[in-house]
């Protein structure tokens, strides 16, 4: 007589979650290269400008930013980068600074006297849309003054959620 | 008599158990998924000084310019265009006058009001472009100053200059 193969129940289904696992640890190096753990800069409200461009900063160059933002108390701030509040005669001093620093300085072609050469440094101005644009004489007085002349206003080119929603 | 240890008979192979890993590569993922926020890259509009730090003494004449100027009158943003008073927009367009609750100025009478200036330019001297001055009031909100600035950018005009007030350090 034949002998009847019996036929054993499976135990239990096996997955094999190898390729999740890359997938996970793929997401994981994502996320990890693209997230910014510290604030770098002032929270500001930019204004929406659809002629603003994206531009690559240059190998060598250096950019300030000048942020006005507002405090608690809903006066307005003016920082350079990420330091302390600064009345407009400290941030041309700071300014100032920054310039002989970077120690890059280009010829004035109306001016031919080597004391009147022009900072190769970049001003950005980081300014919530809503704050007085009196500041900006400031600001605009301040680098003309340190000798920078490479300023440019931050915006974005649109904006997709309310940021006065909270 | 003691026990004897029974001998596992794939001693050849060790296993590790992955399971502790995967959980902390899971809680890794969350916590990133959590923490990062995307957001639009920060793009900039050129306000380059001039090399003469203003110095010079050539000035376009007064009547070559187109002048946009903006007041603040209480909570009401007004604008003119040369002499043209711009009127105020029927809607709340943007999220700060919706915020504000205020309509500022109709931003494409501005617009219009600079193409026919410019359509109907004669280049003369150094400006091959229409010279656009932009003056605005000390306590006008930012946001309007670079939306004529856009404006201007928008019809390719590089003569661009800001009023300077008297005491700009005030």
């Amino acid at each position: 007589m034949a002998r009847k193969k019996q036929k054993k129940m499976p135990e239990g289904v096996d997955m094999d979650m190898t390729p999740m696992i890359d997938i996970v640890f793929l997401l994981i190096v994502f996320f990890m290269v693209v997230t910014e753990l510290t604030v770098q800069q002032a929270v500001v409200v930019l204004p929406v400008a659809s002629e603003s461009r994206v531009e690559e900063p240059q190998p060598g160059s250096r950019i300030l930013f000048v942020n006005v933002s507002f405090g608690k108390d809903g006066k307005e701030i003016l920082q350079l980068m990420n330091g302390s509040p600064l009345t407009p005669e400290r941030l041309l001093l700071e300014l100032k600074a920054e310039a002989d620093a970077y120690g890059i300085w280009e010829d004035n072609p109306f001016n031919p006297d080597p004391e009147k050469k022009l900072s190769g440094l970049e001003v950005t101005i980081r300014c919530d849309q809503g704050a007085k644009a009196g500041v900006i004489h400031k600001i605009f007085a301040a680098c003309k003054d340190a000798a920078i002349y490479k300023v440019r206003c931050a915006a974005i080119g649109d904006r997709f959620e309310d940021p006065y929603a909270n | 008599m003691a026990r004897r240890k029974k001998i596992n008979p794939n001693t050849g192979k060790i296993e590790t158990d992955m399971t502790s890993m995967i959980d902390v590569v899971f809680l890794l993922l969350i916590f990133f998924m959590l923490a990062t926020k995307f957001k639009l890259p920060e793009g900039t509009l050129r306000t380059f000084l001039p090399k003469n730090r203003g110095e010079s003494n050539s000035r376009p004449m007064m009547s070559e310019t187109c002048r946009v100027t903006l007041m603040l009158q209480g909570s009401q943003v007004t604008a003119w265009a040369d002499q043209a008073q711009v009127p105020t927009s029927d809607l709340l367009d943007t999220d700060y006058e919706s915020y504000t609750g205020v309509p500022g100025p109709d931003l494409n009478f501005i617009a219009d009001h600079i193409q026919r200036r410019k359509n109907s330019y004669v280049p003369l001297g150094d400006n091959t472009t229409l010279p656009v001055v932009i003056d605005f009031a000390e306590n006008v909100p930012y946001k309007y100053v670079i939306d004529v600035l856009n404006i201007v950018y928008k019809l390719d005009l590089e003569k661009i200059a800001f009023a300077q007030p008297e005491n700009p350090y005030e």
